[in-house]
């Protein structure tokens, strides 16, 4: 940890209307420390843990972020209804989207190396199978960027949908 | 140290230091943390605290080195409530001796 998240860490269980103020104290405490030679760890070291001091200035830990057991029962069962009745029909479709999608890079990528080669087979003027054979590559490494891109957020959409039901069962 | 009883020796220590001069933060953080074991952290909530309360008031001063410096200067008020807190803790500290030393008769 550093001065900024140890800050920014304070901050956020603060109340709001003072919170710019208490982080200029602790602003100006690591100010002083640091011009008498101490490194931000050590200054952090001796500050203490931030969940202790926000509870001095009022912080109640069990009030905040944490959900009632009742709310999150309630948003369990809704979330599994919402898994059962739509969320699987919906993940699959996306999932056979997806594969159909990488199949057609795949596609691309085979018929352009085909025609490249086709060159010495097949009885079309060379230029035009090497052309067009790099002309479909190209297509197929944009479109493979493109489904990196879409894979990585399906990725993240998908571990962001599994961590609401973490959230639920523990409250978070 | 149950945290209240501590809360009110951290007020006596911070009022008491301050009778003699006005003090910024950091030397307030540091000398407590180096007597009583305290972490520096905790020394920032009582000075609001105090501030609330009218017993202390602040201003800031530049310093040579760094930015400006918020200076803590007690008031009439904080100098009552230092005289009280500084009863309780004679009257306190005398019966734990007495206690603690004395050991046959605890009348």
């Amino acid at each position: 940890m550093n001065k900024e998240q140890y800050l920014s860490k304070l901050k956020k269980m603060l109340p709001t209307d003072e919170s710019n103020e208490i982080i200029n104290d602790f602003e100006e405490h690591f100010a002083t420390g640091m011009a008498e030679g101490k490194t931000e760890q050590e200054i952090i070291e001796s500050l203490g843990d931030p969940v202790d001091i926000a509870k001095e200035y009022g912080y109640d830990e069990s009030k905040d972020g944490k959900m009632s057991v009742g709310s999150r029962i309630v948003g369990l069962i809704g979330l599994l209804f919402f898994d059962i009745l739509i969320g699987v029909s919906i993940i699959l479709t996306l999932f056979s989207i997806w594969l159909a999608l990488w199949t057609v890079v795949l596609g691309l990528v085979v018929s352009g190396i085909a025609a490249i080669l086709g060159m010495f087979f097949i009885a079309l003027p060379w230029y035009i199978l090497l052309f067009g054979g790099i002309s479909v590559l190209a297509l197929a490494v944009l479109m493979g960027i493109g489904m990196i891109y879409l894979t990585i957020y399906s990725f993240k959409g998908l571990v962001w949908f599994a961590n609401l039901h973490i959230k639920m069962v523990t409250g978070e | 140290m149950d945290i209240q009883f501590k809360k009110g020796v951290i007020e006596l220590c911070v009022l008491s230091m301050l009778l003699e001069e006005d003090r910024y933060g950091y030397e307030l953080a540091s000398v407590l943390s180096k007597k009583i074991n305290i972490s520096d952290g905790g020394i920032y909530p009582v000075l609001r605290r105090l501030k609330d309360e009218n017993s202390v008031e602040t201003y800031l001063s530049e310093s040579s080195e760094g930015p400006p410096r918020k200076y803590y200067r007690l008031t009439k008020r904080g100098d009552e409530q230092r005289q009280s807190l500084e009863g309780d803790w004679v009257l306190l500290r005398n019966g734990v001796d007495s206690i603690v030393e004395g050991g046959e008769s605890y009348e």
